[in-house]
C-alpha cells in the first residue's frame, strides 16, 4: 500500500519565505562564533619591543661588559660610558659602534629619570649591534 | 521584530566585549625597537602596563608591585614546568618614573625571571626627537 505524505505548507507561505528563519539562525550562529572567538589582546602583538636580559657569565665571561649609566650628571640627564658623558642618543650610538660587542652591555637606569631615557640607552645598544643587552636597576 | 531586537542585543554585547579587549593607551617610549611591525612575533604571555602615574595595570586590573611580582613569578614557574620561556612584555609610559620599572625589575630578578621585553612605539620614533635632542 502506498502511503502518501502530504506536504504540509501553510497557505500563503512561499518556499522563499520558508528560508528566512534558517537565514536568521545561520546569522545568529555567525554572530555567536564571532563573539566567542578568542582575540589575542592587541597590546601583546602589535608592539615592537626591545629584548632585555638579566645574565650572569655566559659568552661574555671572557670580556669586560660595557656599562651605560643612565642618570643625572651635573644635574642634567645623560648617558655615561666610562668617563664620557653623552647627552643624546645619537652620540651614544656612535660611541657604542666603535666599541667591542662580545661582552655585551649593561644599561643601569637611575630612579631619578623617566622611562624614555632608559629606553633610549637600550635602543642605542641595539642599534650599535649589541646582541646581549642587560638592564640593571641602579643601586 | 523580535528577531531584530535579539540581533541588536547580540550586536551590543559583541561590541561591548571588544571594547574591553582594547589595550590600555600609553605613551610608549618612542623607539624603533628590534623588529619591524611586518614581522611575525611571539605573542606576549603577560603584558604589564605601567602608567605615567606609576600604576601597574594587567588585563584592565590595577595591581600593587608585590602582587604583580608574585603573579609573574607564578606564571614563570608554570612556564618552566611546561618547558617554555615566559614571554613578558612591559609597557611603560615613557614619561613615567624609572623607579617603578626598577622596582619591578629588582623583584623579577630575585625570583629568577631573567628576560623581558620593553614595548616601544616605532611610529612615534620616526617623527619625534629622542631624549637629549638626538636624531
Amino acid at each position: 500500500m502506498k502511503i502518501a505524505h502530504p506536504r504540509t505548507r501553510r497557505p500563503g507561505v512561499s518556499p522563499a519565505d520558508a528560508l528566512i528563519p534558517m537565514i536568521d539562525v545561520v546569522f545568529l550562529l555567525l554572530v555567536y562564533f564571532l563573539q566567542t572567538h578568542t582575540y589575542n589582546p592587541p597590546e601583546s602583538e602589535l608592539t615592537p619591543a626591545l629584548d632585555v636580559e638579566r645574565v650572569a657569565g655566559g659568552i661574555g665571561a671572557d670580556y669586560q661588559p660595557l656599562v651605560i649609566e643612565v642618570a643625572l650628571f651635573e644635574g642634567r640627564p645623560g648617558f655615561r660610558v666610562g668617563q664620557h658623558v653623552h647627552r643624546d642618543q645619537a652620540s651614544l650610538t656612535a660611541l657604542l659602534e666603535e666599541l667591542p660587542r662580545q661582552g655585551g652591555v649593561f644599561v643601569q637606569g637611575s630612579d631619578a629619570l623617566s622611562v624614555s631615557w632608559a629606553a633610549a640607552a637600550l635602543q642605542a645598544a641595539r642599534d650599535a649591534g649589541f646582541e646581549r643587552v642587560t638592564y640593571v636597576p641602579a643601586e | 521584530m523580535v528577531d531584530v531586537v535579539f540581533l541588536l542585543i547580540v550586536f551590543f554585547l559583541t561590541t561591548l566585549s571588544l571594547e574591553k579587549l582594547e589595550f590600555l593607551r600609553l605613551d610608549l617610549p618612542q623607539e624603533s625597537g628590534e623588529i619591524g611591525p611586518e614581522e611575525v612575533r611571539t605573542p606576549a604571555g603577560i603584558v604589564v602596563n605601567i602608567t605615567a602615574a606609576g600604576e601597574i595595570v594587567i588585563e584592565q586590573q590595577t595591581h600593587t608591585l608585590d602582587e604583580t611580582i608574585e603573579m609573574i613569578a607564578a606564571e614563570h614557574r608554570r612556564s618552566a614546568d611546561r618547558g617554555q620561556p615566559l614571554e613578558l612584555l612591559i609597557r611603560p609610559d615613557r614619561s613615567g618614573s624609572l623607579a617603578v620599572v626598577n622596582n619591578l625589575a629588582r623583584g623579577l630578578i630575585d625570583r629568577g625571571v631573567s628576560s623581558w621585553r620593553l614595548a616601544t612605539d616605532p611610529s612615534a620614533a620616526r617623527s619625534a626627537s629622542t631624549p637629549g635632542g638626538g636624531s
